[in-house]
């Protein structure tokens, strides 16, 4: 059986050799061997029902379960899937989609209109989270002129947001599953049954607080994933998962920055890093006072100590969040807004000129009218977090701003901080759900202020609001990114709030057995709603004799705040150009990037710095049936920072310490001493 | 009064602590500060949800009658649903409940059988160096956290020296062929995590045992029995166990409701699929219909512990017995 | 007059010392909490390096212990000697005010069902009871994690935990008190109940309580320390607890930092042990029952 397919694998390589484009049909042509288990760490029971899925969490399984109309590729693009096509009518308010006619569930019956529109209609009567934000809503009724078209009917037009954003994010489900449940929220079908995506993955069984097993979807229309399981293994303690990861038992695994120096020792592993969308961000309570005036709001922009935090809580893992978008969002990216920098003497002067100055001499800043300033900086007690919010309170206290930081938990923490907005200022953080670049300036709208809702910084602009609405509305390109571009800058000089870092996403994988991992955005390889990366990846096969080499261009120096392009040349020992095949660029030994070899054998990569010093840059090649595997040299890129004028010494006095502890540790010692004399007094 | 009296008076009084403890549960989670939609549901739902989730819990009533719907639900056997786990309640406990008896009792019983030899070595060299290092040893184990002792001999035997397993409680993607080798791969993996509770419970235990024993060997009739020349081995076996063992029996009883709590950062260290763990999750995500059904059940099982420990108490009791 | 009162306070304590001092468990115990406290209190001269946010040495993250930083460094680069003596501090009070905690309300309701008995006492001693039933770290969770965990919840939820031993050997001890002649005879005066307690009852029952909070401050350390490892601790006070709990969260286990692993358990454990041994020599000299033996 298994000489068979190899032979089949052999001749279908040969065949495949010849198609150069690997595009949407993944999988179409079996190029590898069928096997293996593969292995991955949760931290907890996945849940396995789509429909009132509440956390990121299970989007993997999700992804590998079931379906949706359009994915994202691993390049963060949007890619057809289920739906093969799709247009607007004229006036935006309708989008009709044409599914692919092949697609069938895991019991064999087929995928129709019947299903999309039960799957979306359900979700917006049962309000399911992230299809009832902005675009859901504006689904006025479904229509299924027949069983391969959709067609959506709009309250208001609608743009390239309905597609990437919300069409991205529904999973289909079977509507003969699930239309007799009246509450999705009560439903528990019992392990096994009510399972039925039409993903690359069946469902086999969960063993709850121990794993859940996925098995491949022989008839799956895109083609059979190579790999036969695939298990996530429920392992709470992140140091476990490590361990687990070291010894075989689990085949990847996402790491801390800590992590990353002992992996990188470990023999057969590879390290991925990527730049991951969303960020850590001071937010301010822009509905009262002091946050309310933009002054303060923007010296208090000045107070980030992103190189600090970078460079000891991230381990260099993470990049200064300079801009309310960034990278991985490239073009959507306005360069011209301004930037705030770690700059203390700023902050000081614009306090200064904004009238909070230390009217009652008592080392502190008070209000303009003299009422003493006090405030409180709350944060979860995730550790992370609090490390943060530290070194950004004690910058704040730097400049003469006094701040207390509060790490709170419970439902009355959280009751202040997300419903009655009763705080100063939150250190927290979000990722947004979807490629489409309108998606996290969208967080800053007024209906979005209401509790509950994503804006709790309470920023409230009647243009920013307009803009929003058009930016979703839009469907060309072009005139979206104008619209965007003007949102950054309102952003941009309101600070609503401080950005802070964005940290990596770091994945590390077992190469020994496996092969067929590509970097993929935003998250890394076999990251949350990467099913192509699954499809992808293989046993590793025989590694063929044709010897390759590899070699790297890469600049000798670089500053922090631009991106270092690397590219590199494969070919095979007689000199003849390598295409087609993924190449892993990475930098101090951890891959960033993955890039595909064109005709003349050559891949591009870029990369941000994040601190300033030497890069080690490497290109390597992992080998496969084809091809041997090769490395190139290392070539060093000397980044430095860009000229900027220099952070100054704090211009206030010392703050007098805040830890009362000691005062209650003598007080304590005080009480029982009194209590001990009192005893002894009877005696 | 007999040992059937025992039982139903007892009985009584256990009936009576779960009422309390039921009440207690309820009040617990509804009047404490914060939102009570928080408390039964994720945190990131909009406002709209939230209006509906209300009243479709009921949290728009006046306590009194939540209160009974709480009932009522209880005696139906519904402890609400996990909205991490997307779950019963009940299912995740059932499913767990057993893995945690299993780690409890497994090192209890290996706590009993060493405090009892520790502490008959102890009693025997009463006053010698073997004796002072055991305390010392006894004592310094109840002064240490047991999630570290837990960490710290993961770190040695199954990291540094590879030599028990790191994850749960069994391997996942083995298929056993038979129950034999299943409960082969349960043991091996229950080894570290139930040496941790058993030898870190020893504490107290160690120092009642040799205390109850120094107080049978210094009885005159084991005195006289020294003096006319019974073997040591022989005066051990024959008189001083069987006259300890009520006080040690009394002790090994009582005090199985106590190490419960012990199970909690065990299991989260060892990742030990058990109720502990579960309270562990819940409390991370502020899962609180979950953290409320685990800790009622929880309570309920100690209470019931500690009424069957009154129960075998009765029974060995002479004075009670005989009745 | 008064110095006749002299007299007999240096002679009681005099006496109280000298049975002490045969204790060699009390010594010891003793000497090892004049060493934690005596580090505590001067924490901030005798650490080497400060222990702000910021005060880390980039270039020295999660080392081991070296010449430079003698038990090595943590995630921010800030020594792990210099954090831990600050966090005996944070560890010795939060122990000590939960005890505190723990000491008032058991005085409060063992007294009470003590002195009054009848329907007040067995109300008060079922509710007792049943405390004494509920696991204690469960409830202690549960109670931290609706609450919130902050320092001064942490402390009233610890301290909420541990009255039930108090209560009832103050209970026993007030009972026997009950029938003492000088009791009946202030009675006989017309001393109102709250005289009679304060005056009476409280002064030779204040012994017990502080023995009973030596045996209980341990308890409350390890309970600290357990909550905090879980993340139920509040991480702007930075205890022996925390400390640990950072450790186990940035991977100690698996690359080895035993450094930052070791050292805070061997504090908590010490600091624990030394209580033990004091309260286990309190207890002999001051416990009435077991003065007998």
């Amino acid at each position: 059986m298994v000489k068979k397919l190899r032979t089949i694998g052999l001749l279908a390589t040969i065949l495949l050799l010849m198609v150069p484009s690997f595009g949407i049909t993944v999988n179409a042509e079996q190029k590898y061997e069928y096997g293996g288990e593969y292995k991955m760490a949760g931290t907890e029971d996945h849940q396995i029902l789509p429909i009132t899925n509440t956390a990121n969490y299970n989007l993997r399984i999700f992804a590998l379960m079931y379906d949706r109309l359009v994915i994202t590729d691993q390049n963060w693009q949007p890619v057809p899937w289920l739906a093969e096509s799709w247009e607007f009518s004229e006036d935006g308010l309708s989008v009709t989609f044409h599914l692919v006619q092949n697609a069938t569930f895991h019991d064999g019956d087929p995928v129709t209109s019947e299903d999309v529109k039960f799957t979306y209609d359900y979700s917006l009567e049962h309000k399911t989270p992230y299809v009832i934000n902005p675009d859901g809503d504006a689904i006025d009724h479904i229509t299924t002129p027949d069983p391969y078209t959709v067609v959506f009917h709009l309250s208001r037009p609608a743009g390239t947001s309905f597609v990437e954003r919300l069409c991205t994010r529904v999973f289909i489900v079977k509507k003969s599953e699930w239309e007799g449940v009246e509450d999705p929220f009560t439903y528990y079908p019992g392990v096994g049954t009510g399972l039925t995506g039409s993903g690359p993955f069946k469902f086999v069984k969960q063993e709850s607080g121990q794993y859940l097993e996925l098995e491949a979807n022989e008839d799956y229309w895109k083609g059979r994933p190579y790999i036969d399981k695939y298990f996530s293994i429920v392992i709470p303690q992140h140091d476990m998962q490590l361990m687990a990861f070291q010894t075989g038992e689990l085949d990847a695994v996402a790491l801390n920055p800590t992590d990353v120096a002992k992996v990188l020792g470990l023999p057969g592993k590879k390290v991925f890093k990527t730049e991951a969308p969303g960020f850590r961000e001071v937010s301010f309570n822009n509905r009262r006072p002091p946050f309310n005036d933009v002054n303060l709001r923007r010296a208090l922009s000045y107070c980030i100590d992103r190189d600090f935090l970078i460079e000891t809580v991230y381990l260099g893992f993470a990049y200064p969040n300079l801009r309310h978008l960034q990278p991985p969002y490239g073009d959507w990216v306005n360069p011209d807004i301004p930037v705030y920098l770690y700059n203390i003497t700023k902050a000081s002067e614009l306090l200064d000129e904004a009238g909070y100055i230390d009217q009652d001499d008592d080392g502190w800043r008070d209000y303009p009218d003299g009422s003493p300033l006090d405030l409180t900086m709350c944060v979860s007690t995730s550790d992370i977090y609090v490390r943060m919010a530290e070194v950004v309170t004690e910058s704040m206290q730097e400049v003469g701003i006094n701040i207390e930081l509060e790490a709170g938990s419970g439902p009355a923490f959280w009751n202040k901080v997300r419903l009655e907005f009763d705080y100063d200022c939150y250190l927290g953080g979000w990722t947004p759900d979807s490629s489409w670049p309108g998606e996290m300036l969208s967080w800053y709208t007024t209906p979005m202020a209401e509790p509950g809702g994503l804006n709790r910084r309470g920023f409230s602009n009647s243009t920013y609001d307009a803009l929003d609405l058009q930016a979703a509305a839009e469907q060309d390109p072009e005139k979206l990114k104008e619209i965007l571009y003007e949102m950054q800058m309102i952003l941009a000089e309101q600070c609503p709030n401080a950005l802070v870092i964005r940290n990596h996403g770091l994945m590390a994988v077992n190469v020994e057995k496996w092969e067929g991992y590509e970097n993929a955005l935003p998250f890394g390889p076999l990251s949350y709603l990467d099913e192509i990366g699954f499809m992808k990846l293989h046993l590793k096969g025989a590694i063929a004799a044709t010897q390759t080499q590899l070699s790297l261009t890469a600049p000798s120096t670089g500053t922090t705040d631009e991106r270092v392009s690397v590219s590199a040349t494969m070919t095979t020992e007689d000199g003849d150009p390598v295409e087609g095949v993924y190449v892993d660029f990475s930098a101090d030994g951890v891959i960033f990037a993955s890039g595909r070899t064109d005709s003349s054998g050559k891949a591009t990569a870029s990369w941000l710095p994040e601190t300033e010093g030497d890069i080690d840059f490497k290109v390597e090649y992992l080998g496969s049936a084809e091809y041997a595997s090769c490395e190139s040299e290392t070539k060093i890129t000397s980044v430095s920072a860009p000229a900027e004028p220099g952070p100054a010494e704090p211009e206030e006095p010392e703050p007098t310490p805040k830890d009362n502890t000691m005062l209650y540790l003598v007080g304590a010692l005080a009480v029982i001493a009194i209590a001990v004399a009192l005893y002894l007094r009877q005696k | 009064m007999g040992v059937g009296q025992v039982a139903i008076k007892r009985g009584i009084n256990a009936i009576f602590l779960i009422c309390l403890v039921t009440i207690i549960n309820f009040f617990l989670f509804r009047v404490m500060p914060g939102d009570p939609i928080a408390m039964m549901t994720s945190p990131s739902i909009t406002a709209e949800v939230r209006a509906i989730l209300l009243q479709k819990f009921g949290l728009d009533k006046p306590l009194h009658i939540q209160f009974i719907k709480y009932i009522e639900q209880l005696l139906q056997g519904n402890l609400g649903m996990s909205f991490v786990y997307q779950r019963p309640v009940v299912d995740l406990i059932a499913e767990r409940l057993p893995n945690t008896v299993l780690l409890l009792l497994s090192s209890y019983i290996i706590t009993v059988i060493l405090s009892i030899v520790l502490g008959l070595v102890a009693a025997w060299k009463r006053g010698d160096k073997i004796d002072i290092s055991l305390i010392i040893f006894s004592l310094w184990m109840h002064s240490m956290p047991i999630f570290w002792l837990g960490g710290l001999l993961l770190l040695f035997f199954s990291i540094q020296l590879n030599i028990f397993p790191v994850i749960g409680i069994s391997t996942p993607w083995l298929e056993h062929e038979n129950t034999l080798s299943y409960i082969a791969d349960v043991a091996y993996h229950l080894f570290l995590p139930m040496m941790t509770l058993g030898i870190g419970n020893i504490g107290g235990m160690f120092l009642i045992t040799r205390n109850s024993l120094l107080d049978v060997f210094s009885e005159d009739y084991i005195v006289t029995a020294k003096a006319i020349g019974l073997s040591s081995r022989t005066i051990l076996f024959q008189n001083v166990l069987r006259n300890a063992m009520l006080p040690l029996v009394t002790v090994i009883l009582m005090r199985l409701g106590f190490i419960i709590g012990g199970a909690v950062t065990t299991e989260t260290v060892f990742s030990w699929p058990g109720v502990g763990l579960l309270i562990y999750r819940a409390v991370m995500h502020e899962d609180y219909p979950l953290l409320q059904g685990a800790f009622l059940i929880i309570t309920i099982s100690a209470v019931l512990a500690n009424y069957v420990a009154e129960i075998v108490y009765g029974y060995l009791d002479p004075r009670v017995r005989y009745e | 007059m008064k110095s006749v009162k002299l007299e007999g306070y240096k002679k009681s304590m005099g006496k109280f010392w000298s049975q002490y001092k045969e204790s060699k468990m009390g010594m010891l115990g003793l000497a090892i909490l004049i060493f934690f406290v005596f580090i505590s209190v001067f924490a901030e001269v005798l650490a080497p390096y400060p222990v702000g946010p910021k005060e880390g040495d980039k270039k020295a993250i999660l080392k081991p212990p070296s010449a430079k930083y003698f038990l090595g460094t943590d995630e921010l680069g800030r020594d792990l000697l210099s954090i831990l003596l600050q966090g005996g501090r944070v560890s010795l009070t939060i122990g000590l005010m939960a005890t505190l905690v723990t000491a008032i309300i058991g005085t409060l309701i063992g007294v009470s069902a003590g002195y009054f008995g009848g329907r007040t006492e067995e109300i008060l001693m079922r509710f007792t009871d049943l405390l004494l039933v509920i696991p204690g770290l469960p409830l202690m969770i549960v109670l931290a994690s609706i609450l919130g965990a902050t320092y001064w919840n942490m402390i009233l939820v610890i301290g909420i935990r541990g009255w039930t031993g108090t209560a009832r050997v103050l209970r026993a001890q007030v009972l026997s008190l009950k029938e003492k002649p000088f009791i009946e005879s202030a009675r006989a005066i017309g001393s109102s109940d709250i005289r009679i307690i304060g005056r009476h009852i409280l002064p030779n029952v204040l012994p017990l309580i502080v023995a009973q909070m030596v045996l209980r401050i341990g308890s409350s350390i390890l309970s600290a320390s357990s909550l905090s490892f879980l993340g139920l601790g509040d991480p702007t006070h930075l205890s022996w607890g925390m400390t640990l709990h950072y450790a186990f969260g940035v991977g100690s286990l698996f690359s080895n930092f035993y450094w930052y692993l070791v050292p805070p358990g061997v504090c908590i454990a010490l600091v624990v042990l030394a209580f033990t041994f004091i309260g286990y020599a309190f207890d002999q000299i001051v416990n009435p029952r077991l003065r007998e033996r």
